[in-house]
């Protein structure tokens, strides 16, 4: 029985850096016998780090208070904006809706990171299906934040201001000066040992890994090993065989068009949500940092040829940045969906692309790295022989997470009433997660319930799920009348004063939030 | 102090200029009475005293808020900040104002005042680059416009006040720590007996359009008086007393 002294992370992208920092914020201080953990990173100087990543979530604020990096850091040393939804737009097709202002909006919806007005005391969703569904946007009755996105408006008030107003949100931010700023936060403040190798080769025994050669720094060994090595898997999968479990059958896409886009104006407003709007054969993002937007075509080749995808996605790019000159600009990255049948075994734990890839429509890859690392911080072994519990638990927690990823994931594509070819077969029923399938048939006759997701580690709450779902609804939507099997009565006045609530409470915050583009300059303003 | 230069406030013209936030509002220093709206009796009657002031020609013509004497200055106006818990939107705003034409509400900016700078490198930012208004400006603008509000809204109550003949003249005098006196009754306050003679009807419909609950704030805003004088403690001659008479005409 070995104790877990030298931890050994393979790989310097994002999942390498954000790992180490959170280990190494637990556990590389030394402790009252004077014994602290060593964390090594290794990365390589030839193989670079991937280069995209650039949307979070509101976990990522606590990540980086546990790291120790603050806000301020963020914002002016990786280009960091803030993120306070995803908008869809064209995902649906819905009749349009004849509110004032309303009616010539493109079929769109939110996803808001904030709560529903409420929502702590109640849901008020069957009120919402009742009363407005198909005459109004779901997420724009119940919460303040789409409205505070299409403004342009910031989620909160500058620092300098005396008001604790904050809505829930996560960051853009620019990947690899994310890197940068990781790996010079963990090598000065927390102690990381940094060394720029290659791996070359990994020798396994019958207790895993049981040492690394690199090229120019000669054998090194721990007793944890961390694959971060991205689509490399150099330990998980070429070392230790543990293979991907496919998902490719939900998930059709596997191929990325990227291209990073300017401003058209230097100071151009900056949008405060990931933009995702649906494609022929797949979707696009569009990200706002402050300098730049990061964009991609995230589709399916089988659907789709790649002149014709290229064809999308410069269309796409002419129509935000015109003056762009795309041709070089734009670089292809190919992908498997799935994730690993076992992320830890024995001495070794794959964590960030290595341990898995799932098409980053909710910006989900992010959140499992700080998932898995968080875990692994917590958890860490003592010694080797409680290491199998530990890997145990961490792998069933962690496909835990994934499926329910692949089904949140999935939603959003079954709902869809497009009729591109991509689209009519993602709602084929064989494509569909069995659970997800199941759930559907059942909000047919019930609205989403809190108890619908009841783990400790849920990804996605019932609250993401009603956003999605019934932002989605359209027409003659079966979803729309269920709360008529309810035998439950609506809690109308306390459901129609949340919707006046939440109004007045937009309107308010409209006349006191400054722009998102004001939020960020504040940061770097004399004044703070 | 300069006489101000207001101009209309514009994004294009104003881009680049910011405010250094002066937490004492010393601008205010010399001011000894302020005027309030309508919406601010209630914060600031526990604050200050609140009366009516009255033109050259002695008509009642503003709601206004105690905040010193002409001997003292400004009593709230302390070194580094403001030292009453609430604060007049008319002080809270400056350097903006307002004006007011048909239908049309516009901003202005005292140009000429020592808090603004035609540069942001030394305060908070007016607008963003991307020519949006700065979260300062915002909350200047709405000020403004409780600013307006109010006011309107007070003239509306002078005028209940002077045709149901609340109004009386207050006296107050004060006496210092070497024992001079000064008496002023510039002011007018409410006159209680006669409010006690109103008919039920009247005091129901006061009631009703929160008229009532603004006329016992500003009775009960008297007392404030004592805390204008504890603010005068740190002057060298220092207020020991002071006395309210309510001049029956
Ligand atoms: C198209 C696309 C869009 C995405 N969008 C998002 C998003 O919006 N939000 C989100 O959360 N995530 C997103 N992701 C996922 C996100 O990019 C990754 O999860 C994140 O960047 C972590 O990558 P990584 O560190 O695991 O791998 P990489 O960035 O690939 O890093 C691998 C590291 O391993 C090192 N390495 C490899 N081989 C060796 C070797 N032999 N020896 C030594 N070192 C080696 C490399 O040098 C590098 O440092 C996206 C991914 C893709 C493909």
């Amino acid at each position: 029985m070995t104790p877990i002294n030298r931890i050994v992370i393979v790989g310097g992208g994002t999942a390498g850096w954000l790992t180490a920092g959170l280990l190494a914020a637990k556990h590389s201080q030394a402790n009252k016998q004077g014994q602290s953990v060593s964390i090594t990173v290794v990365e390589s100087n030839s193989v670079h780090p991937i280069g995209v990543g650039e949307g979070t979530w509101p976990t990522m604020r606590r990540t980086l208070a546990k790291i120790g990096i603050s806000e301020h850091t963020l914002i002016t040393k990786a280009s960091a904006t803030f993120k306070q939804a995803s908008k869809f737009v064209g995902w649906h097709h819905t009749n349009k809706i004849n509110d004032e202002n309303k009616n010539s909006r493109q079929s769109h919806y939110y996803h808001p990171f904030s709560a529903p007005q409420g929502s702590a005391t109640a849901d008020i969703t069957p009120y919402w299906l009742s009363e407005r569904a198909g005459n109004s946007y779901y997420a724009d009755d119940v919460c303040f934040q789409p409205s505070l996105c299409e403004a342009g408006l910031a989620p909160k008030l500058p620092n300098q201001a005396k008001s604790a107003f904050c809505a829930n949100y996560g960051y853009h931010l620019d990947a690899g000066e994310f890197i940068a700023l990781l790996r010079e936060h963990c090598t000065q403040q927390l102690n990381v040992h940094h060394l720029i190798d290659d791996v070359v080769n990994v020798a396994t025994g019958i207790h895993g890994i049981e040492a690394l050669t690199t090229l120019n720094n000669g054998e090194i060994k721990g007793d944890l090993y961390i694959d971060c090595s991205g689509f490399n898997a150099l330990l998980i999968e070429k070392a230790l065989g543990v293979e991907l479990k496919d998902a490719s059958h939900h998930l059709f896409a596997d191929s990325a068009l990227v291209c990073q886009a300017p401003y058209e104006q230097e100071n151009a407003p900056i949008a405060c949500h990931t933009l995702s709007s649906a494609q022929t054969a797949g979707w696009i993002w569009d990200i706002g940092l402050q300098h730049r937007r990061g964009t991609g075509y995230v589709h399916s080749s089988a659907h789709q040829s790649s002149h014709d995808a290229l064809h999308t996605f410069t269309q796409y790019l002419g129509s935000v940045a015109p003056s762009l000159a795309v041709g070089d600009k734009i670089r292809e990255i190919k992908f498997k969906t799935g994730y690993r049948h076992q992320f830890w075994k024995q001495n070794c734990i794959a964590i960030g692309l290595s341990s898995g890839f799932l098409e980053p429509l909710e910006a989900s890859s992010l959140m499992l790295i700080e998932q898995s690392a968080s875990l692994v911080a917590e958890q860490l072994p003592a010694h080797s022989g409680v290491m199998p519990h530990v890997a145990k638990r961490v792998n069933a927690t962690l496909t835990y997470l994934w499926e329910r990823t692949i089904e949140f994931l999935k939603l959003h594509y079954v709902l869809s009433n497009r009729t591109e070819d991509f689209w009519q077969d993602n709602r084929n029923v064989d494509s569909i997660p069995a659970r997800l399938a199941g759930l559907l048939d059942e909000w047919k006759y019930r609205p989403v319930l809190e108890s619908d997701f009841t783990s400790a580690t849920e990804a996605f709450s019932a609250q993401s799920y009603r956003y999605i779902l019934y932002g989605m609804v359209h027409g003659n939507s079966p979803f729309c009348d269920s709360y008529k099997y309810m035998h439950t009565p609506l809690n109308a006045k306390f459901a129609s004063k949340q919707l006046q609530l939440n109004h007045a409470f937009t309107r308010q915050l409209h006349t006191r939030l400054p722009s998102h583009r004001g939020l960020i300059e504040s940061y770097y303003s004399a004044i703070r | 102090m300069t006489s101000p230069t207001y101009v209309p406030l514009d994004s294009t013209q104003h881009k680049h200029y910011s405010i250094v936030q002066d937490n004492s509002y010393s601008h205010a220093k010399d001011f000894n009475l302020v005027n309030v709206g309508f919406n601010e009796i209630a914060s600031l009657s526990g604050c200050m005293p609140l009366a009516v002031a009255v033109d050259d020609t002695e008509h009642p013509h503003a709601l206004v808020a105690v905040v010193g004497w002409p001997q003292f200055g400004n009593v709230f106006c302390g070194q580094q900040e403001w030292l009453g818990h609430a604060l007049p939107l008319s002080i809270q705003s400056y350097p903006f104002n307002y004006a007011l034409g048909e239908q049309k509400f516009t901003v202005l900016l005292d140009e000429s005042a020592p808090c603004v700078s035609p540069d942001t490198s030394v305060g908070v930012a007016l607008f963003s680059t991307d020519g949006q208004p700065s979260s300062l400006l915002k909350a200047q603008q709405s000020a403004l416009s409780s600013l307006v509000a109010g006011q309107q809204q007070a003239q509306a109550f002078l005028k209940v006040l002077r045709e149901l003949g609340l109004l009386t003249r207050l006296s107050v005098s004060i006496t210092r720590q070497d024992g001079e006196v000064h008496e002023a009754a510039n002011l007018l306050s409410i006159n209680e007996e006669k409010l006690a003679e109103l008919n039920a009807d009247t005091l129901l419909q006061l009631h009703q359009q929160g008229i009532l609950m603004a006329i016992n704030a500003m009775m009960l805003s008297l007392r404030q008086y004592n805390r204008l004088v504890q603010l005068t403690r740190t002057n060298e001659n220092p207020i020991e007393k002071v006395g309210l008479k309510l001049i029956s005409e």
